[in-house]
């Protein structure tokens, strides 16, 4: 209880210089307003050590400027809510909603390239560990190309990494789902708001879902009965996808994707 | 070259070229029966040059905002598994729930494939792989993709292939194909802006023509692609979409029978002076002189084509020197559609002036016809302007 006493002792002294502060900006006292300034900001810092020291259950204030989490991190943590391949539209806005950070989308195709480059390393020197994950692309599920601005984890089963005609839907409701449930885990603190309109969002393209209702129990209702009757279909297309996959692919292609190669002749258009 | 040019080729010479696309294509509707601009889209003569050169003055261009504005819209939209469009589809074409499998084929998504593919090519393998498609959908609906992302069809515009890129195509299992287009101009309070509006209902019915002999080329009759379409808009002043369905047949109809006409464009090229051609568009930082010699010899290759000046027009290029020509010329055209229509075969202002105010006999029936509404016309106005008294 000998910091609650500090605490009210700290935030006295605080309103005291507060006040002090107007007073010496509007009698225009720059000397004494800048001291004040910095008074104010080192009892401001004492202040937030001891509301954090007393209940730890507070989350910090955080602003986005100061992260300094890697982009590569970012991406990974954001895939691992959602659990499904995602645009990088949706990436940045998961990052944003539920982590009050921004992901420059702009440089995740810089990142795809340096993941191959760093696996393809790890195999070539026996000596260099290979890292846990590796942000992949999504590949199309016939011809294992590689789908543009969309990741996934290469810890995650083959089947799931491709994307077949019915996936894009698939796993925007599966996201909205996992990012429904984080809604609900994260209850009462400030992501709260920003991850219920996020859900709100994408669920408002579910039928069932009422527009603007950010329920998330409705929400991943909804979504589930859509699912029942889409979601088979798409897991058997994924499957089989998969199977090929395996059969045909070296472990490269199989993780980041082939490209497929054109002979074309403008006068015939002799192209496979 | 130039000996296995054909008409329009020749016509051309040297002026930039540029392909064209469906906003242009349309544009054969907002100026109907126009020769001249009809020998120039065949020609795929590149009208803003062309138009700046003779005017003088460089053209407006859309504004990079209101661009980035229609692609952030566009992307939105189409985020996600394409969420919003599905959802729109299901409420305004009657999708079914499981009729959600999609495809993207835009040019960016391909190239992740076939990397090293461009341009024309580009053009050509997504062309290709639209047709692929709509086999499937024709032959295999059940497996058939639903929403196509960026679909591309090929149409005929007197011999000049325009490639055109439909924004989404949807496609619903019992054999419908709906064009979806989406455009961020503001839908207020249920009301979008109708020049924008019909201006977009005009590039949709290309792209429905040209998917309507697609699918006839397939062996389907045409009538699987509907000729309802769905259009996006952002509603109000947000970035929240909201579709609404226009059925376009008349405009398809329309556009069917303006192109049919266009190969007769060469015809109008046979009775123009043997060489005559546009110049060569001046290179940048090109002196006065040359600019106004080019600008003069471009005048003189329009001069022989009759153009056909209408309410229509202001959208053109050519507009200010269709106008100013209209006017030189005392064509009752330059007074507007209404007044044209209303002088029928009098087509000099000055003439109809003199039927009006009877300092001139009608000398045939339609011009006696012509005449005796202009004099009630003029009657009238002498009463508005002098009062009964």
């Amino acid at each position: 209880m000998e910091s609650a006493h500090e605490l009210i002792e700290v935030v006295t002294a605080l309103r005291r210089a507060n006040d002090a502060l107007v007073e010496a900006t509007t009698s225009g006292d720059v000397a004494e307003a800048t001291r004040l300034l910095q008074d104010i900001s080192v009892l401001e810092r004492r202040r937030n050590r001891l509301v954090r020291r007393s209940s730890p259950d507070i989350a910090p204030a955080t602003s986005s400027y100061e992260s300094s989490i890697p982009l590569r991190d970012q991406v990974i943590r954001a895939l691992q809510l959602t659990g499904r391949p995602c645009s990088a539209r949706l990436v940045s806005d998961v990052t944003k909603s539920r982590w009050a950070e921004r992901v420059d989308t702009a440089k995740l195709s810089y990142l795809r390239r340096d993941e191959a480059r760093s696996w393809r390393k790890s195999q070539e020197l026996a000596g260099r560990l290979a890292r846990d994950v590796y942000v992949v692309p999504g590949l199309t599920y016939d011809r294992f190309t590689p789908v543009r601005g969309t990741v996934a984890l290469s810890t995650w089963p083959t089947s799931l990494r491709l994307i077949a005609p019915l996936s894009p839907r698939v796993d925007m409701l599966h996201s909205t789902i996992a990012l429904a449930n984080e809604a609900q885990s994260v209850a009462g603190t400030n992501y709260e708001a920003l991850v219920l309109r996020l859900v709100a969002r994408l669920g408002a393209t579910i039928p069932g879902v009422k527009p603007f209702s950010a329920e998330p129990r409705a929400v991943i209702e909804a979504a589930r009965s859509e699912l029942k009757e889409i979601e088979e279909t798409d897991e058997l297309e994924r499957s089989e996808a998969a199977e090929r996959a395996q059969a045909q692919l070296d472990a490269e292609a199989l993780l980041f994707g082939t490209q497929i190669r054109t002979f074309m002749s403008p006068a015939v258009g002799g192209l496979r | 070259m130039i000996n296995m040019a054909g008409p329009f080729e020749r016509f051309r010479g040297e002026f930039p070229r540029q392909p064209l696309n469906a906003r242009r294509v349309a544009s054969a509707l907002e100026a109907p029966g126009c020769q001249r601009r009809t020998v120039l889209d065949a020609a795929a003569v590149d009208l803003d040059k062309l138009g700046s050169l003779i005017s003088g003055t460089p053209r407006d261009r859309q504004s990079p905002f209101a661009i980035t504005r229609g692609i952030q819209f566009e992307q939105q939209v189409v985020d996600n598994g394409m969420a919003e469009i599905v959802s729109l589809a299901r409420r305004h074409l009657g999708l079914e729930i499981p009729e959600v499998r999609q495809r993207d084929l835009s040019a960016s998504a391909l190239r992740e494939a076939y990397p090293g593919v461009t341009g024309a090519q580009m053009n050509e393998l997504r062309a290709r792989l639209t047709r692929q498609r709509l086999e499937e959908m024709l032959t295999d609906p059940a497996g058939a993709y639903n929403l196509i992302r960026h679909a591309m069809t090929r149409l005929d515009f007197g011999g000049e292939t325009v490639y055109l890129e439909q924004d989404v195509l949807a496609f619903a299992v019992d054999g419908r194909i709906y064009v979806v287009e989406i455009k961020s101009f503001p839908r207020i309070d249920g009301r979008a802006d109708p020049t924008k509006a019909s201006a977009t209902v005009r590039q949709t019915a290309v792209y429905v023509l040209s998917l309507q002999r697609l699918a006839a080329q397939i062996g389907a009759p045409p009538d699987v692609v509907y000729t309802t379409t769905m259009i996006v808009l952002p509603v109000n002043l947000s970035f929240r979409p909201t579709a609404v369905t226009v059925d376009i047949d008349m405009y398809v109809r329309r556009l069917r029978r303006q192109l049919a006409l266009v190969p007769q464009a060469a015809e109008i090229l046979d009775v123009v002076p043997v060489g005559t051609r546009l110049p060569a568009h001046p290179a940048n930082g090109a002196g006065a002189d040359e600019i106004a010699a080019a600008a003069m010899a471009a005048r003189g290759a329009l001069a022989p084509l009759p153009p056909r000046f209408t309410d229509g027009c202001v959208s053109c290029p050519l507009f200010q020197h269709c106008r100013d020509e209209a006017e030189l010329h005392h064509s009752t055209a330059r007074l507007g559609s209404a007044v044209a229509g209303a002088c029928g075969s009098v087509t000099d202002i000055t003439v109809a002036l003199d039927l009006a105010d009877s300092r001139r006999a009608p000398v045939t029936a339609s011009e006696a016809a012509v005449a005796s509404i202009l004099a009630r016309g003029a009657a009238a106005a002498r009463l508005a302007v002098g009062g009964l008294a």
